[in-house]
């Protein structure tokens, strides 16, 4: 990621990106290989890495030994070190909290997570993918929570299959309604325990629950130049084989292969320009985040890929006398209907079986139960559903910490016993779109770059607290059946954020008056802006959103792409 | 010998073969002159020998290196003094200064002084209490377990020579035999 960095953009180009993370980078992508000179500008900086991948850095080589250095995350990145993956190795992928302020009412805490450089959060998300059907693209139109979705599988699932293909997803196919099955490279292995598991509540929820492995866009075999996983575990400190998917890997790449892509980072959004007289989004203003310049780049089409709230803040922010309160925000439902799964809602368990067998190697992946609540029977406590993550490994060392013993003896078991196994597991749960939970401009409170922060006003109502409720029962019952020894439920009571899966800010729909964009991401009141960031979704299912919020880019650059070689935008 | 220079003897896996001959006891004797010009004269570093002594105790020399040859007392070190808070320190003193207060009524000497068989006395206790008040003897040494195991099991002598872990295993295997 070296072409045309930094400097004085040109002032025209036929498409602008904001962001280059998970959605970015395949608008990029696509705008660049379907003939577009494409502009992304990336609020951070770029990373090389060749010297910001640490995967393979072991503690001992780090001051705090993956302790972490607690006073300045403290000062610094207070909100972010809630993520486990901001940590010793990884904080530096997250933003400063200090130069990235946000406010909350009291009542209502929320955690955002953030990061700011090319690659965006695609550096170290989660890499779990699995595919919405049409359990979920039907949800609000049969219990009337939100608008309907403007689309349905059918019209997802052949850009599924595309990016899917280009991304390289391994997984177990299931044959599952609720969960379809997509272009899968092979499985990663469950571990004994997880077999077990497996085996047990097949037998005793036939037809209704499933434990199969977890699905991830982490390489089992060499793709697309790609290099198989060597795991070695922490793919959230980067990978330097490129063998989990992020951005800068994979979709950037691509895209500067075709000429046709600037990147900028250190590249601010600040608004997006209107054209009061041909009725477009004319460009974008950007500040230089080195130089505090304000610069204007003008474009025939913007795709706003910053990251749900990021994208909203962005979109509030460009008032125009057409827009007084936000660029197509004619319906007023820009910036609401904040969604985030809940989820730390499971069970803990031991298990004290298979002690002769053990794993080899750090599998950057766990089991997968897909929902099974509200698909076919009907839950008394609460709508829609969850799936519900987690995995077993033997507890090795660290129990040396809460075992009792020293002593000569004590240090030979921690080297010698790999100990009990241990089962972590929890839900990951829909969380109901809702106009009051909502982000707005906050009038007192400016960024480092003199963009106003956000106020978000965000809580999880009684539908997902009774569905936190029903996952500590359902994940101890399931543990309870692999023949766990020991099962002790917890409901955390996560706070909204956290799962860093945070939607819906200027959903799509089928009306103007209700939604802010149609069924192709394209603002309903301004046809050459589109949004296909998690900002799109009109409801937020229980699965990973990552995968379709990268099927609906590719499918939204396509679109924009023909409408404008029909000069229709 | 400055203080700082100790702490690296005693954290740096590479001088390991010039003091391995001493015993812990002898190599903590080397840290009293230092610690008379030490320039973080808080409660805890005066407690650095005791802090070494525990790890050695919890984890000791056998066929495979205790706690001291690894450098834990000098990751504990870094811990108390750029990692805790205020209040956690204090805490730590505070058991830190119970334990020896133990020992002296046990058995009239401070805990470093004690024979391996009276440390191990003492440590029994502390190991298997069921109540651990703040700032008590059994506090500190559950603090001082926690991140002797932790240090131990993170240093490079013990994840490549002991483990012998690879960075880069290159398979997952789910099920095999131990």
């Amino acid at each position: 990621m070296h072409s045309r960095l930094g400097g004085q953009p040109r002032r025209e180009y036929d498409a602008i990106v904001i962001g280059s993370g998970m959605t970015g980078g395949w608008a990029a992508k696509e705008l660049c290989e379907r003939g577009l000179e494409t502009i992304v500008l990336e609020a951070g900086r770029a990373i090389d890495p060749r010297t910001d991948y640490v995967e393979h850095v072991r503690a001992w080589e780090l001051p705090f030994r993956g302790y972490g250095d607690r006073k300045a995350l403290e000062r610094d990145q207070p909100v972010q070190r809630k993520c486990y993956a901001c940590d010793e190795w990884a904080s530096k992928f997250f933003v400063n909290d200090r130069d990235n302020p946000y406010t909350t009412p009291n009542e209502k805490p929320f955690d955002w997570i953030r990061g700011r450089q090319v690659g965006g959060k695609s550096i170290m998300w989660g890499r779990q993918v699995y595919r919405w059907s049409d359990l979920d693209f039907e949800a609000n139109a049969r219990d009337g929570h939100g608008v309907d979705w403007p689309i349905r599988y059918k019209d997802i699932a052949p850009w599924y299959d595309y990016v899917e293909k280009f991304v390289g997803i391994s997984g177990q196919a299931e044959g599952l309604p609720q969960l379809p099955d997509g272009q899968f490279l092979p499985p990663m292995e469950m571990n004994c325990i997880e077999r077990d598991m497996r085996e047990a509540v097949t037998a005793k929820w036939p037809g209704e629950r499933t434990v199969t492995i977890g699905r991830v866009a982490i390489l089992t075999q060499d793709h697309n130049g790609r290099s198989a996983c060597h795991y070695c575990g922490p793919c959230e400190r980067g990978c330097i084989t490129r063998s989990y998917f992020s951005s800068i890997s994979s979709t950037l790449p691509a895209a500067e292969a075709t000429g046709r892509l600037t990147l900028r980072p250190h590249s601010v959004v600040h608004s997006i320009l209107y054209d009061e007289g041909r009725r477009r989004a004319a460009g974008v203003r950007f500040i230089d985040a080195q130089t505090m310049e304000a610069i204007e780049v003008r474009a025939r089409v913007v795709f706003v890929c910053a990251g749900a709230l990021e994208s909203a803040r962005i979109m509030l922010n460009s008032q125009s006398s057409r827009f007084p309160n936000g660029i197509a925000n004619g319906s007023g439902q820009l910036g609401r209907n904040v969604m985030d799964h809940c989820f730390l809602a499971g069970a803990n368990a031991t298990f004290t079986k298979h002690m002769d067998k053990k794993t080899y190697g750090n599998r950057p992946n766990g089991i997968y139960v897909p929902r099974f609540r509200n698909v076919k029977g009907k839950s008394p406590d609460f709508l829609r559903g969850y799936g519900c993550q987690g995995g077993a490994s033997r507890n090795d060392w660290g129990r040396g910490s809460w075992t009792p013993g020293f002593g000569a003896e004590f240090k030979a078991q921690l080297i010698k016993d790999l100990g009990p196994w241990g089962f972590w597991m929890s839900g990951f749960g829909e969380c109901l779109p809702n106009p009051d939970n909502y982000v707005e401009l906050d009038p007192n409170l400016k960024d480092k770059w003199g963009i106003p922060a956000l106020k978000i006003n965000v809580a999880f109502g009684p539908n997902e607290k009774a569905m936190t409720k029903d996952m500590a029962i359902t994940c101890a019952e399931m543990l309870e059946a692999a023949g766990a020894s020991d099962v002790r439920p917890f409901n955390d009571n996560s706070t909204p954020g956290l799962c860093i899966h945070e939607m819906g800010t200027a959903r799509m729909g089928r009306s103007p008056r209700t939604s802010v964009l149609n069924s192709w991401n394209q603002a309903h009141e301004v046809p050459n802006l589109f949004v296909t960031d998690g900002a799109c979704m009109a409801s937020s299912a229980c699965q990973n959103p990552s995968i379709t919020y990268m099927a609906l880019t590719a499918r939204a650059a396509a679109h924009a792409v023909g409408e404008l070689k029909r000069r229709a935008i | 010998m400055k203080r700082r220079e100790l702490l690296q003897i005693i954290g740096g896996a590479a001088t390991l073969q010039a003091l391995s001959g001493l015993a812990p006891r002898r190599l903590l004797a080397l840290g009293e002159s230092v610690h008379e010009s030490a320039t973080t004269n808080t409660a805890t570093s005066q407690h650095l020998e005791l802090i070494a002594a525990l790890s050695e105790r919890i984890l000791p020399e056998t066929d495979t290196p205790g706690a001291i040859a690894v450098g834990v007392p000098a990751f504990i070190e870094v811990i108390v003094h750029h990692w805790m808070t205020d209040e956690e320190r204090e805490r730590l003193d505070k058991g830190l200064a119970a334990i020896d207060a133990a020992a002296n009524t046990r058995f009239k000497a401070n805990f470093v002084d004690l024979t391996s068989d009276q440390q191990n006395t003492l440590i029994g206790e502390w190991d298997t209490a069921r109540q651990r008040e703040p700032g008590s003897a059994a506090d500190a040494y559950g603090r001082i377990k926690d991140m002797t195991v932790y240090g131990y099991f993170t240093s490079k002598p013990v994840v490549e020579n002991v483990l012998q872990l690879r960075r880069l295993p290159g398979r997952y295997n789910g099920c095999i035999p131990v």
